[in-house]
């Protein structure tokens, strides 16, 4: 009866997938009357590797936890974890939009090196300060993890809707929860069991983008994932220093400044770094940047930006409800208009 | 907003998305046309089972109760017998007695006055009873209180004297005398003693 009501009624709930390293996360939303977001379902599974197709068994336990919640048949976000996605930044000369949409594509084929039938290729500009040109942020995710990802959500009975980085689904819901993130030179990192994303913004516009490879899962002393699923074989990944001392987190704390330095100088250091994912409640890792970069850290506690019986253990959830978020938002834009 | 969202869901896969819900869709529609459909054929399936039901116990009920004309019919006949039946008792019964007539004449008869006979017939045209008294009277004064009050009756009609000669009854002078007059077989007996006509005339 949930099924027809989910495919006739207009849906309420604010759906999000996450295929992150460590887990295949689902969580729905709603929005009370007072603006909290209350948890009407979040449940973990194994991790889901998106280079193969999800295996029947790992598919049956989703698709029965889906039925089991009563989301049979409702449109869904999905976001994958950001070490499945190749990024860069580039400038090119100003021109129509149509014109950048081609040569963002020709951009970042050359810059990847991949082969153009194989990859989903996404641009997004940035503010730039040279006259007559323009910055982008490009992204490309081979097709393959798109369609694994695709189908195993249709296979388990939801509709997916979109499907996002989840270091900028989290940077969304970071944006609307977190206060102070459109104020003023910040920046933001989601760590993920093998990236790091960092993101510079000046006043609310994202400025300079910077991934980290490394075992973060490792130094944050959560479930360990094989290094195998790192696609991005350009990059060379960060070792972290085996310490039970908040010194493990050195080597991400020192590459965060060494890109800071190349961006910023003095007068336009952050003021802060906001940091999400999974080890974002450590404490250590927290002081360790504050110490390293010199600058205010804070995590933004995705956990409590919803309520439900259930309290989330931490900041694992931010991509998903940031995926979600999107959906309060347009919910309570319409609501408004 | 910092960053637009980036979709990468391929146009074909939102397409194939759409699809598949569109083909929920309609096949949700399609089961709730169908059992909608089922629900109204078996609705009227029985309310025409009903309707028919309903019409075969009028049916019955129209074949087998009596006619009007029958029912009319029936009763001019009843009313016929009765009337036959009316006719025959008033043929054969009277409706006044003859006691009822010698009662009314002796309570009537003043103390000086006595009957010594009486012929009593009943004609049939006009119906009426015929009455022709014999008697004594002490005096003709009596005689004539007697007639008096006989004509004052409204039930007897036609009071005559046609005799009346001095006598001897016992050894004393009286008046011997013979009236007649007529009683309507109509009147009635409102208290004995006493007569009147009916209302209606006299058939």
């Amino acid at each position: 009866m949930r099924h027809f009501q989910n495919i006739l009624t207009k849906q309420t709930t604010a759906i999000a997938v996450d295929f992150a390293a460590d887990a295949l996360r689902c969580i729905a939303i709603e929005q009370a009357v007072d603006g909290t977001w209350t948890r009407r379902v979040a449940f973990e599974l194994p991790a889901a590797p998106l280079d193969r197709s999800m295996d029947d068994s790992a598919l049956r336990e989703f698709s029965a936890k889906v039925a089991e919640s009563g989301l049979n048949g409702c449109k869904c976000r999905v976001t994958i974890a950001s070490n499945l996605f190749r990024m860069d930044m580039a400038q090119l000369p100003t021109m129509n939009e149509q014109e950048l949409a081609a040569s963002a594509r020709f951009e970042a084929i050359g810059r990847f090196g991949v082969n153009a039938a194989d990859v989903m290729i996404q641009h997004a500009s940035l503010p730039c300060k040279t006259p007559g040109r323009c910055a982008l942020l490009l992204l490309a995710v081979p097709m393959l993890i798109i369609r694994n990802a695709t189908q195993a959500v249709m296979a388990a009975g939801l509709s997916p809707c979109s499907i996002e980085n989840a270091a900028y689904a989290a940077l969304h819901g970071a944006e609307l929860r977190h206060a102070g993130l459109n104020t003023g030179m910040i920046a933001f990192m989601h760590i993920e069991p093998q990236q790091a994303v960092l993101l510079l913004m000046k006043d609310g516009q994202l400025q300079f983008v910077r991934t980290m490879q490394g075992d973060w899962a490792a130094a944050a002393n959560t479930q360990e994932t094989s290094s195998d699923h790192n696609t991005n074989s350009n990059s060379i990944p960060l070792e972290p220093i085996p310490s039970d001392s908040a010194w493990r987190w050195s080597s991400l704390a020192e590459e965060t400044l060494r890109f800071l330095r190349q961006v910023c100088d003095e007068s336009s250091w952050p003021t802060r770094i906001v940091v999400s994912g999974a080890p974002s409640s450590d404490r250590e890792l927290l002081d360790t940047l504050k110490g390293v970069c010199g600058m205010d850290s804070a995590s933004v506690d995705s956990a409590g930006w919803s309520t439900g019986n259930e309290k989330l253990k931490s900041d694992t959830w931010a991509a998903a409800l940031g995926a979600a978020s999107l959906d309060m938002q347009n919910k309570s834009t319409k609501k408004a208009a | 907003m910092i960053l637009p969202v980036m979709d990468f869901l391929p146009n074909e896969s939102r397409r194939a998305v759409n699809a598949v819900r569109a083909k929920r869709r309609i096949a949700l529609l399609g089961v709730l046309l169908l059992v909608f459909t089922v629900g109204v054929s078996v609705h009227s399936w029985n309310s025409a089972r009903r309707a028919d039901a309903d019409r075969a116990v009028g049916v019955m009920l129209v074949a087998n109760a009596p006619g009007v004309d029958e029912m009319l019919d029936g009763l001019a006949k009843e009313q016929a017998t009765l009337m036959h039946a009316l006719r025959v008792t008033d043929g054969l019964v009277p409706t006044i007695l003859a006691s009822s007539v010698v009662a009314t004449i002796t309570n009537m008869l003043p103390d000086h006055v006595t009957l010594t006979g009486m012929r009593l017939e009943i004609s049939d045209a006009p119906k009426q009873m015929m009455l022709v008294l014999n008697g004594v009277a002490a005096a003709n004064s009596d005689l004539a209180d007697f007639e008096h009050k006989l004509a004052a009756c409204s039930a007897f009609r036609g009071v005559t004297v046609s005799e009346s000669k001095v006598g001897e009854f016992m050894g004393k002078r009286v008046e011997e005398f013979t009236v007649s007059f007529q009683v309507p077989l109509c009147v009635q007996v409102c208290k004995p003693g006493t007569l009147h006509v009916a209302q209606g005339g006299v058939n």
